[in-house]
């Protein structure tokens, strides 16, 4: 490792495999709709990344409200998946993820599905346009009748899965993991062994509330998924778990608030962070965090921000 | 309108250079319990002063930690574009509103604004009643004193539902705008007895009907201005995440399907609400 001197430039490029990012920050898929939405906020061409809104093959609706509710430290969502569909993503949404990509963000498209085959034909579809740079399999969402987390909490399904997929591309297959597994290492074997590329981590918690006083749960589907920084800390451990588990990239999320999390996801085996819930707090978050790495970088002189990726010194 | 110099003069020096234009940091101006439990804060800031309009909201953070986590949206109550000062007025329900009203003039401030979509009163309206239930009152005063200075001989009736006297506020101001101010209280204290949908009968006569309150209020109003050849619009609330409408958490159904509160709304045409659900 060389030691930069203090104000010169940190290296913030990094690589996950084929997947190659001009620097660790990305937004996680359902806090940050198809960009645009924070476009009157910051350029999001500064992003490393962006996971897009979910897309299934239909357009959906979405789940029935309320869909959100705040709980310590964190929020529960339900929003049960509510896309245009692929059709109008190409209509509406895709010039501006063109724009985004010709600036070097990498485009991930988040695909959910309820068979093999949906997910096969997303993939094919997204194979016609140029500005999708990886894809990004939900098996992992806790807020859908059919389709959501059974891919994901099943071995034999998640690898029939991967292993169908796979050959539909030459892209990045990002594999993002359901914390809600005995053995979250496992899942991340058995996606590689299938063919991914990339595993990214985690997705929310399956969680409720109540109402005590109405007896009633808060949310109309009765559960939801927990995101925020009340799950930061498992998060932190099963990114941990999975370095130790498989040789691929990892792109860390869950609860990232601040550049101090994100260090911290990187230093337990990320490769790159993704900030989700705090885009709703404080939607400069990635900005942010993007500038508190590279200080962070100078500080402890480190010339490329990769060089934290595992550098966790154990006891 | 007149400008409030005097009230609004603390943190006057330059304001702080904006975010983006959307994100502004400003500093707390005005922080006065009106009633029990009842807040108006004047915040210093001179865009949202400038380009916000009636029925759009402020999503404010409320500390810098992490509990309570997200975001709270907050009606404006009216601008003072000579000074620069946006304010609200909050009902003190919860943990959020207890810190909020917790802040003092001088304090800085984290906001969002202007956000959502603003009361539409086509130019054909002549007499226009506004019933606000509680804190519903807030979108509607901003209304009435913008449409007073705005559109000179329109004939505005204000009704304000509340609980009892003591929750009823802000009537001297409402009298100097609107032709006819009217209290329902629930327990008879102030004004006529009963709840506001009691007396929409009275409401008719009006070119437009503007509302804003709980939401079984508003489906009783739905109901008996069904058929009524006027249009009926209102500002609706939800939990809210973003405020921006990434994260599609703050949906109500309508006849075309799910739309967001924070950006379809909050204003609403009352007619094309479902609210069934939820309760």
């Amino acid at each position: 490792m060389s030691a930069p001197a203090t104000g010169t430039n940190v290296d913030m490029q990094v690589t996950l495999g084929p997947l190659k990012l001009k620097n660790p920050v990305m937004t996680a898929s359902g806090t940050f709709g198809y960009g645009t939405e924070y476009r009157e906020l910051y350029d999001p061409a500064i992003l490393g990344g962006v996971f897009l809104k979910a897309l299934t093959m239909a357009p959906r609706p979405g789940n029935k409200p309320w869909r959100i509710y705040e709980t310590p430290s964190g929020m529960l969502n339900s929003i049960g998946l509510q896309n245009v569909g692929i059709e109008e993503f190409f209509e509406k949404k895709e010039p501006f993820c063109r724009e985004l990509a010709g600036k070097g963000t990498a485009m991930c498209a988040n695909l959910a599905a309820q068979t093999v085959e949906e997910f096969q034909q997303l993939v094919e579809r997204l194979e016609t346009t140029d500005c999708i740079a990886a894809y990004e399999l939900n098996v992992s969402c806790p807020n859908v009748k059919k389709g959501g987390c059974q891919f994901g909490t099943d071995p034999t399904l998640l690898r029939e899965l991967v292993a169908a997929v796979r050959p539909g591309t030459k892209r990045p297959l990002i594999v993002k993991l359901a914390p809600q597994v005995t053995d979250v290492a496992e899942m991340a074997r058995i996606s590689v062994d299938a063919g991914a590329d990339i595993i990214s981590l985690i997705n929310t918690f399956p969680a409720m509330a109540i109402d005590a006083e109405k007896r009633r749960p808060i949310l109309a589907t009765v559960t939801g998924g927990l995101s925020g920084p009340a799950i930061k800390p498992i998060a932190l451990r099963m990114v941990y778990a999975v370095r130790q588990a498989v040789d691929v990239p990892i792109i860390g999320m869950g609860g990232i608030m601040n550049w101090k999390d994100a260090a911290e996801f990187l230093l337990a085996g990320a490769s790159a962070v993704a900030v989700g819930t705090a885009n709703f707090v404080h939607p400069t978050t990635p900005v942010e965090v993007l500038e508190g790495l590279q200080d962070y970088c100078r500080r402890h002189r480190y010339a490329r921000v990769s060089d934290l990726t595992g550098a966790l010194e154990l006891p | 309108m007149t400008d409030r110099a005097t009230t609004h003069a603390i943190g006057m020096e330059a304001a702080t250079p904006p975010l983006s234009n959307r994100h502004f940091r400003g500093q707390v101006v005005e922080a006065e319990e009106i009633a029990p439990r009842i807040w108006v804060h004047g915040y210093r800031l001179p865009e949202v002063a400038r380009r916000a309009q009636p029925g759009q909201f402020v999503h404010l953070r409320l500390n810098d930690g992490t509990a309570p986590l997200l975001r709270r949206p907050f009606s404006v109550l009216d601008v003072y574009p000579g000074d620069g000062v946006a304010r609200i007025l909050f009902k003190v329900v919860g943990t959020g509103t207890q810190i909020l009203a917790g802040k003092r003039p001088g304090d800085d401030i984290d906001v969002l604004a202007p956000l959502g979509s603003a009361f539409q009163v086509p130019e054909n309206v002549r007499r226009l009643t506004l019933a606000g239930g509680g804190i519903g009152m807030v979108p509607l005063y901003f209304l009435a004193k913008e449409l007073t200075a705005a559109r000179p001989g329109i004939e505005l009736d204000y009704w304000f539902g509340a609980r009892s006297a003591e929750e009823v506020y802000l009537l001297e101001d409402l009298r100097q705008w609107c032709k006819r101010v009217e209290a329902v209280t629930e327990d008879g204290s102030a004004g006529r007895k009963g709840r506001l949908p009691d007396y929409a009968q009275e409401w008719r006569g009006a070119d437009m009907i503007a509302t804003c309150g709980p939401i079984p209020m508003l489906r009783a109003i739905q109901a008996t201005t069904a058929d009524w050849p006027v249009p009926v619009h209102a500002a609706l609330e939800s939990f809210m995440g973003c405020g921006l409408g990434a994260c599609l958490g703050c949906v109500l159904d309508t006849v075309d399907g799910f739309e967001r509160v924070c950006t379809e709304g909050p204003v609403f045409d009352l007619r094309r609400l479902n609210l069934e659900v939820p309760a």
